[in-house]
């Protein structure tokens, strides 16, 4: 196997492994805990390298494994018996363990360190691919069939502990699997970047769906493309290190969804926000229209966008051919519709709410745009009884032309 | 007497470090519907995390149904107070009311046809079915609210404890939640509701459970919904009370010099 190929097997798994677990990092908020651990593991490690002379990556795992539960015992320590607030007690723990580990570096010296400092895909040889294959392969076994239960532990575990679920348990396995792939991811990217393989793909996912499952899936794909990403990217010229370049591809797949990803991306977040601005303008010409037919004194050109009027004439619901817009049929009872429904709004405001009449009006030129059909019928019946005040105009019927309605 | 489905004895609750609750003794009926009401900081919400084992209790026992906690679960359903749930994590209705039907699914199990067939009931009982596949943070209140009590109906438990489940809802949503409420009732479920309204809890409740650190008043709303009751129970809050608790706390855990 070339090298090549090992680098790109070994992004392509850890990739799909960081995504998935990362996900639950993600919703569960604990993307600073991954940080910690990924630091908090370092005295394990380098224990691990200067025990174990042939670099058994099982050893090396143990015994990070190992500083990563000490370092997460000592901080429910400190949160349980302290006052000090969880950010503290995480900044603690991580600047210690990491301090200790460093300070075991010098004393030791342990060959291979440098590849968890700083990350070396290309010093991820069989062994260590062959562990992070079957870790891989463990989870992508282990989350889909727990799938269920993990969601509800991540997403209320209080109604998990009432159904019975062992919620204990399930976070202490989640915690020491986290902590075995941080372990191996920090050799491909080191200490540092690990956290921006854990949480990038997962939040750029979040862009995407609102489904978890989706979150999860979508996570794995980005993580697995950036991490080939980076792989490749590396091999265009000398010089260019693997773990950070794939941290920035990943980091560009996110900057992608969070530009263009369908729920919560900018743009589509801006063209839906658009498209609604284009309605309510749209409504607005129908309704002066509108009223200019009921009012012919009101008078005054037209002013507005031609593109709008384009749109309206589309819609069948003005006459744009003459020099005069005109409303059509359709296009008359929609304008009726708008003004019955800015009329109702007005007297309920008055009428219910205790709006003084001179504040109504603004409101109602909001509102006429949003009340459904079947609230607008409750609000005709509520306010069928009262008589209507002196300036009141009768609510235009919305099937006959105003004209008509007098 | 018959047994009650919910007894706690003598209960003293902390919540952070500070003494909320002081000897709690109630007994609730089965089939009943009992408004928990207070003053803030009375410990409504820590009796219901203290009952459903959330938080540690210092003293005291908690039943339910004649057993301790760890013996009937699946059967305590609850509705979470609006705040302390996270909005923005990607679930839809669906899956909410689905996790309803969790008891019993264990570590590999996935919700089949039947279940599905009970989440989506409840749904359509609470009037959110046409919103299954919204993301829970894309709801009004009063839709959030439908949402977490489509889950208590879907699980079918014998007790229900809500955190103020007419917080912040519409009107439309306070009478279908306490339709539901009389329902759940009548079917001889025992239902704890933590209420704010003064106004409405005489009508909403058949029994009312008056706390303000300790009981002040438990038993039918006609016996205790009584001014002078109503106002000891709001008159201000116990400072003396939390007082010197507070105080012999932190003196013997020598956090004051």
């Amino acid at each position: 196997m070339s090298a090549l190929v090992a680098a790109g097997l070994a992004a392509l798994l850890l990739g799909v492994v960081c995504g998935m677990l990362g996900s639950f990092v993600v919703v569960r908020r604990m993307a600073l805990t991954g940080d910690m651990l990924s630091h908090a593991v370092l005295p394990g490690v380098v224990a691990g390298l200067a025990w174990s002379e042939t670099r058994n990556p099982l050893w090396v795992l143990a015994s990070a494994v190992l500083a990563g539960v000490v370092g997460s015992l000592t901080m429910h320590a400190i949160l349980r018996h302290t006052k000090l607030k969880p950010d503290l007690a995480l900044a603690l723990v991580l600047s210690v363990f990491f301090a200790v580990g460093i300070a075991m570096i010098s004393r030791f010296q342990p060959a291979g360190v440098q590849a968890f400092l700083y990350g070396q895909v290309a010093a991820i040889d069989r062994r260590d691919l062959l562990l992070l294959a079957s870790v891989t392969g463990l989870s992508a076994l282990l989350l889909p069939l727990s799938f269920r239960a993990l969601l509800m532990v991540s997403f209320d575990p209080s109604f998990a502990r009432l159904l019975g679920f062992p919620v204990r348990v399930f976070e202490t396995l989640f915690f020491l699997l986290l902590t075995v792939v941080i372990v191996i991811a920090m050799q491909a990217v080191g200490v540092v970047l690990v956290t921006a393989m854990l949480v990038t793909p997962a939040a750029a996912a979040r862009f995407c769906t609102h489904s978890l499952a989706k979150t999860t899936l979508i996570a794995c794909v980005i993580g697995a493309a950036g991490g080939m990403a980076g792989v490749w990217l590396s091999t265009l010229g000398p010089d260019r290190p693997t773990g950070p370049l794939m941290a920035l591809s990943t980091t560009a797949i996110f900057a992608l969804a969070a530009l263009f990803g369908p729920r919560r991306g900018r743009i589509p977040i801006w063209l839906r926000r658009h498209r609604e601005r284009q309605r309510i303008a749209c409504e607005d010409v129908l309704k002066t229209l509108w009223l200019r037919e009921e009012n012919p004194g009101l008078g005054g050109p037209l002013i507005s966008k031609e593109s709008l009027f384009r749109k309206l004439a589309a819609a069948g619901w003005i006459d744009h051919s003459r020099a005069a817009v005109q409303l059509t049929q359709s296009g008359r009872a929609e304008a009726a519709k708008l003004v019955r429904s800015h009329r109702l709004w007005e007297r309920y405001l008055t009428e219910y709410a205790a709006y003084k009449s001179d504040h109504v009006h603004d409101d109602a030129e909001r509102a006429e745009h949003w009340i459904a059909a079947p609230d607008l019928d409750l609000l005709e019946k509520k306010l069928a009884k009262p008589p209507p005040k002196p300036n009141d105009t009768p609510n235009p019927n919305p099937n006959t032309p105003p004209q008509a309605s007098r | 007497m018959p047994i009650p489905a919910l007894e706690t004895h003598d209960l003293a609750v902390s919540y952070r470090g500070k003494p909320v609750l002081h000897g709690v003794d109630i007994e609730v009926p089965h089939g009943s519907l009992t408004g928990v009401m207070g003053p803030n900081g009375a410990g409504k919400s820590t009796l219901l995390k203290a009952i459903m084992g959330v938080v540690e209790i210092d003293n005291g026992w908690v039943k339910l149904l004649d057993k301790p906690l760890k013996q009937v679960l699946g059967k305590i359903g609850y509705v979470p107070q609006r705040e302390s749930v996270d909005w923005d994590f990607p679930v839809t209705v669906f899956d909410v009311a689905l996790m309803g039907t969790y008891a019993g699914l264990g570590w590999f199990g996935r919700p089949g046809k039947r279940h599905r067939a009970r989440a989506m009931e409840a749904l359509e009982q609470t009037g959110m079915a046409p919103l299954a596949q919204r993301q829970i943070g894309e709801l009004s209140g009063g839709q959030q609210q439908r949402t977490f009590l489509a889950r208590a109906l879907a699980q079918d438990a014998e007790i229900y404890l809500m955190d103020e489940p007419f917080a912040g809802v519409d009107a439309a949503t306070e009478r279908t939640i306490i339709e539901l409420l009389g329902r759940m009732r009548d079917a001889g479920k025992t239902v704890l509701v933590v209420h704010h309204d003064l106004q409405t809890a005489s009508r909403y409740f058949d029994r009312l459970l008056l706390l303000n650190m300790r009981v002040v008043a438990h038993g039918p709303t006609a016996e205790v919904f009584r001014t002078e009751i109503l106002e000891k129970t709001f008159g201000g809050k116990l400072t003396l009370l939390s007082d010197v608790a507070a105080r012999s706390k932190r003196r013997e855990g020598g956090l004051l010099p």
